[in-house]
């Protein structure tokens, strides 16, 4: 029997169009809603916080996910942290890994003095790994942002695409240079020198992948921030307390 | 913090690499795209884009926190970061430059080193690799000379990676914009463009006498000012779309148009050199006869607006971003990096001369050829 030209080759009619099109309309339309219905059942599920914590990017990749839970209830600007940090790691005069700002927020006379420490937020997406020219700033699995000081060349792009101005060129050793977590700390089992010496217990480090870990729980049980949300870095320090003034006034 | 992160240094490299890539265009208008008008020029817009294409790397060297390191760029290649371009870009371009070099000018080398004496006889011995031909000088190979200028031009294209380096910083809303690269990528161009008509009227303008058919060609050309007019049009565009950015962009917007920065960027930078060059030149273009003095005049204020907009943007994008809570104290550069600048500024104006005395930018007159010996006749 002989290939009919309505099998092989035949053009699409204005009824074949109108079918299939309706067929593949249907399905699409089928498909988004149940994908819309089973993410709008997911977010009824639980507590929102503990859930969106629980989702963080790449959070099933490692087996320590390092986060610092800032609870600026808490702070109350001693700087200790600061001077800590600096003893610790050597800093050189003129530059800080950890640093704070001050401001005094409200109508006179009821105002009220606001503080907010700042560290390298050690983002989930950091605008300073991609940018870098020779690879000597990486993200370890376990979520810190270090430096390689040896690879470093000083260009300064890092401390430019960082948007909490958390790099600086450090004027001893002519690389990029930023807080570490204390990696070295971490690494033997200790806290970092910030969180170790903050007299108001106002820093708290932990892993997000630890559910009983005392930074996933203050995370379930209150409300937190991060700084910049707009940048898209998903930094992996939470403010618990951040007045929107403190970071207008202070420009943050 | 006492000075910006990235001052002068990084100007003076987005500066260099924008005159070496405006003196290549000018030089492969008429080598490569054939345009009579720019033949005057090609010359020393070759010896330009040479010159400021070996100088980049002296401002990129006083930047780096460790210069020894340069090295990095190259074997530990990042393609994320357009920074990480530059190795490559900027390696590949000055070979090819020289590659295309050693075509053009073989011919003009050879005599020359003919001519030549002393250290300059040495010089242009480097110059030419090969052993010099004896005898009627062969003609360079047309094929290379074509290929290695469409590549170069190529390049050169790729040089807007300056403007995308700051392009792609989110943090910094004044210099992430898309059209940056397409800004730096002109201003270099005309940059470099004015930098050759200024080189030439100093080294074969004559004044007080009317300009030969060949040079009212260049004066009257219109590519200059359309592309200043290009340029102005792209930072309206760019003005107008940062004034209704969000609220953390206006400090950036405001310190240059109407801040401490306003003078240099958006008068001495814009109004004086584009606006006002580009009213000259298209002024030199429909006058019977032409003003050497105007043209020269018009590509003193392009170069020094080149500089006001570079040093303008790049210091506005991080006025406000200081590292570690600090706030820089100027937006003005120390004393110690304006030396460096002027230090840098005398090399190249050194190199400049080493290369106008060792290459033959004016055409060399073939040696008298000994006269033949007289045959005899038999009687």
């Amino acid at each position: 029997m002989p290939v009919s030209a309505d099998v092989v080759g035949r053009r699409w009619t204005r009824r074949d169009l109108l079918r299939k099109g309706a067929i593949a309309t249907i399905a699409t339309a089928a498909g988004s809603s149940l994908m819309l219905a089973e993410s709008e059942l997911a977010l009824a599920q639980g507590d929102t916080h503990a859930k969106y914590y629980e989702n963080f990017p790449r959070r099933q990749e490692m087996e320590h996910r390092w986060a610092m839970v800032v609870d600026l209830r808490r702070c109350v600007g001693c700087r200790a942290c600061t001077v800590a940090c600096k003893s610790e790691n050597n800093v050189p005069s003129g530059v800080f890994r950890t640093w704070l700002k001050f401001a005094e927020v409200g109508e006179y006379p009821q105002t009220r003095p606001r503080y907010l420490p700042l560290f390298c937020n050690h983002c989930d997406n950091p605008p300073c790994v991609p940018v870098c020219p020779v690879l000597a700033t990486y993200k370890r699995d376990d979520g810190l942002v270090l430096i390689d000081y040896d690879k470093c060349i000083g260009c300064g792009y890092c401390i430019q695409a960082c948007p909490y101005g958390a790099r600086f060129l450090n004027p001893v050793q002519r690389t990029a240079d930023k807080c570490t977590l204390c990696v070295h700390r971490l690494e033997a089992g200790q806290k970092p020198a910030c969180v170790d010496t903050c007299i108001g217990g106002a820093l708290t480090l932990g892993d997000l992948n630890d559910p009983a870990s005392d930074v996933s729980q203050l995370l379930a049980r209150y409300p937190a921030q991060t700084l910049k949300p707009d940048q898209g870095t998903d930094p992996m320090f939470f403010y618990i307390g951040l007045d929107g003034r403190l970071v207008q006034e202070v420009e943050i | 913090m006492t000075s910006l992160e990235w001052g002068l240094p990084v100007v003076a490299k987005y500066l260099f690499g924008g005159l070496s890539a405006g003196a290549f265009v000018t030089y492969y208008l008429w080598q490569g795209l054939g345009l009579q008008r720019f033949r005057p020029l090609a010359k020393l817009a070759w010896i330009s884009a040479a010159v400021f294409g070996l100088a980049i790397p002296v401002p990129i060297f006083s930047h780096l926190g460790q210069p020894g390191r340069w090295s990095n760029l190259l074997t530990d290649f990042h393609w994320t970061s357009p920074m990480s371009w530059a190795g490559p870009i900027l390696l590949a371009y000055l070979i090819v430059v020289l590659i295309n070099g050693r075509f053009f000018f073989y011919t003009d080398v050879v005599l020359a080193y003919r001519a030549a004496k002393g250290l300059r006889k040495k010089a242009l011995r480097i110059l030419l690799i090969t052993k010099p031909p004896e005898g009627p000088v062969p003609a360079a190979s047309q094929l290379g000379l074509k290929l290695t200028g469409a590549l170069g031009f190529i390049l050169v294209l790729f040089f807007g990676y300056s403007g995308l380096e700051l392009g792609i910083i989110p943090s910094r809303p004044l210099w992430a914009n898309a059209i940056n690269p397409l800004m730096f990528l002109l201003t270099g161009i005309f940059s470099g463009m004015a930098f050759v008509l200024l080189l030439w009227l100093a080294l074969e303008g004559r004044p007080g006498r009317a300009p030969m058919p060949a040079e009212m060609g260049v004066l009257r050309s219109l590519l200059l000012p359309a592309l200043l007019a290009l340029f102005l049009g792209l930072n309206a565009i760019s003005f107008v779309s940062l004034a209704y950015s969000p609220p953390e962009v206006q400090p950036a917007v405001l310190i240059l148009a109407t801040g401490e920065l306003a003078p240099l960027f958006l008068w001495v930078g814009l109004g004086l050199g584009v606006l006002l060059p580009m009213a000259m030149l298209s002024g030199n273009a429909i006058l019977v006869t032409p003003r050497r003095s105007l043209a020269a005049i018009a590509s003193i204020l392009i170069l020094v607006g080149a500089f006001a907009q570079k040093y303008g943007f790049l210091a506005a994008g991080q006025y406000f971003e200081a590292p570690a809570g600090e706030a820089y104290a100027s937006v003005w550069p120390t004393m110690a990096e304006i030396v460096e600048f002027l230090a840098v500024l005398a090399l190249v104006y050194f190199l400049f001369q080493v290369a106008l005395w060792i290459s033959p930018w004016r055409r060399v007159a073939a040696p008298p050829e000994e006269p033949a010996p007289a045959k005899e006749v038999p009687a």
